[in-house]
């Protein structure tokens, strides 16, 4: 396979920067919004370099002059303590969703401190990273150390918010073998509320817990955030997440604006989590990317994840997977009989694919 | 091979993400595949299939001339529609499709994926 990948459009931007970064290969994107009113890149995909650079040593990055083209030659994922200003055009999620690709493999334990907002409805909040996308990455052996702390919240549009990420650095990863999805055994969730009256969180609570009323474990915490802990400006969100038998997680979340009521915000987010569980399998949509890329880079193994449907970004990292890694999943459309219940999705995907044996040669066998 | 290929009611996933890429990922996740196409494909190269999907991504580019035409005219319709997409993973929110959980009979439908649900899955009997 060839040293340089080349790509075009702005399209998938992060995934690609961050799986050149782990393969070690050029990547060349062209036309960048080239036919845009406003071309070249956007300020938080520089401010994305940006903190690329920071927690890497030696990467160039050569920006055209209209911005429409880069060069991006990656270095050594460095990590250690980092501190970085996320802006207000995209959520931390953003920023910190890359960092958590990265972060095992660093030649230091990363230790990311991030400025900006904290939940909105366009990038994973960081409730959900914390609850849901880091308890999987135990799986893969990442598990000392793992930590994700939420000093300060920040709502849409001036943000304010702060967040501490801290990652272990693994060697190699472990396979897994995740087909059993079990059955749901708790809910949990996160409803927080800033410069609003505090009675929003626990409104929230209350009608995500009247549609969610399957199981009698649930535990949905309502949190109000005050003083300098509160942000910039006023917000509310709800973060829920189901958890079976097996460890397989569901979640949604949902994050309210202004003029809208936070019963509604909660009613949404609940019903958005049913959908979540009828797809089925035991990774959910929002983490099947972060888990497909743990298992391409496990040892020279076989790893089997049932997924519910795959959504149009999954679709894309596996192709961009391929490109950059050469790994192909074998994907088996599975109709289990026994579980055709009414309504709900019977028909899972079974993803299986060897892994690369990726090896963190910064970190020595002790 | 080609009996067990035709008997699968969803086109192959496999070949539609691996395959020659002439459908956008939205395409692929809504299932708005045309049949056309995907049969004509399954017919032309059925054998090399398999020793297709282990090679790296020169596999889209070489592909079978008589496509040639209607790959280049996808794309372009592609590259508009996506336009707007944004980088992120969390897919966008259709409040109307959330609508349904308003029915019982869907709420009771994924009684069995709790705990609390019954053992006995209706339906295997």
């Amino acid at each position: 396979m060839s040293k340089i990948v080349k790509f075009e459009g702005h399209n998938y931007f992060r995934q690609r920067l961050v799986l050149a970064t782990l393969s070690g290969k050029i990547l060349k994107i062209e036309k960048i919004r080239s036919n845009d009113a406003n071309p070249g890149l956007r300020d938080y995909e520089a401010n994305f370099l940006r903190l690329l650079e920071k927690v890497t040593n030696g990467a160039t990055i050569e920006i055209s002059y209209t911005g429409t083209s880069i060069v991006y030659k990656p270095g050594v994922i460095i990590g250690g303590k980092v501190s970085h200003d996320c802006g207000t055009s995209r959520a931390i999620g953003y920023f910190l969703e890359p960092l958590i690709a990265l972060g095992p493999f660093s030649k230091t334990p990363m230790n990311v401190t991030l400025n900006g907002i904290t939940n909105d409805n366009v990038d994973i909040s960081v409730d959900t990273i914390r609850t849901v996308l880091l308890p999987q990455l135990k799986k893969f052996g990442i598990e000392e150390g793992l930590e994700l702390d939420i000093p300060s919240r920040g709502a849409p549009p001036n943000g304010g918010g702060r967040i501490h990420f801290r990652c272990p650095i693994v060697r190699t990863l472990k396979p897994i073998q995740f087909t059993d999805e079990g059955r749901i055994k708790r809910i949990r969730g996160v409803a927080y509320c800033t410069r609003v009256a505090p009675q929003f969180s626990n409104r929230m609570v209350d009608s995500a817990r009247g549609v969610l009323d399957y199981v009698n474990d649930i535990n949905i915490a309502a949190v109000h955030y005050q003083g300098d802990k509160s942000g910039l400006s006023p917000g509310f969100a709800i973060s829920l997440l189901a958890k079976t038998t097996t460890s397989a997680f569901y979640s949604a979340e949902l994050a309210g604006g202004p003029g809208q009521a936070p019963e509604d915000i909660g009613l949404q987010a609940a019903r958005m989590l049913l959908s979540e569980i009828r797809k089925g399998g035991c990774v959910d949509s929002i983490s099947q990317t972060l888990i497909l890329l743990m298992m391409v880079l496990g040892p020279n193994d076989v790893s089997k994840v049932r997924v519910g449907e795959l959504t149009p970004f999954t679709i894309q990292y596996l192709r961009d997977l391929q490109d950059f890694f050469g790994s192909t999943f074998k994907i088996t459309q599975e109709t289990d009989k026994d579980k055709s219940v009414l309504g709900a999705a019977p028909d899972t995907l079974v993803m299986t694919c060897v892994g690369i044996g990726y090896v963190n040669t910064n970190k020595k066998t002790t | 091979a080609e009996s067990v290929f035709h008997s699968k009611r969803r086109p192959n996933l496999m070949r539609l993400i691996y395959g020659d890429r002439k459908y956008t990922p939205e395409q692929i996740a809504q299932g708005d595949i045309e049949e056309q196409p995907l049969k004509l494909k399954g017919d032309d190269d059925e054998e090399d299939s398999d020793e297709g999907f282990g090679t790296g991504p020169g596999t889209g580019a070489e592909d079978s001339d008589e496509d040639g035409d209607f790959l280049t005219l996808k794309k372009e319709e592609s590259d508009t529609a996506i336009a707007q997409l944004i980088d992120s993973c969390k897919s966008t929110i259709e409040f109307t499709d959330l609508e349904m959980w308003d029915n019982d009979e869907a709420k009771e439908s994924i009684r069995d994926r709790f705990i609390t649900g019954s053992l006995d899955v209706p339906g295997s009997a």
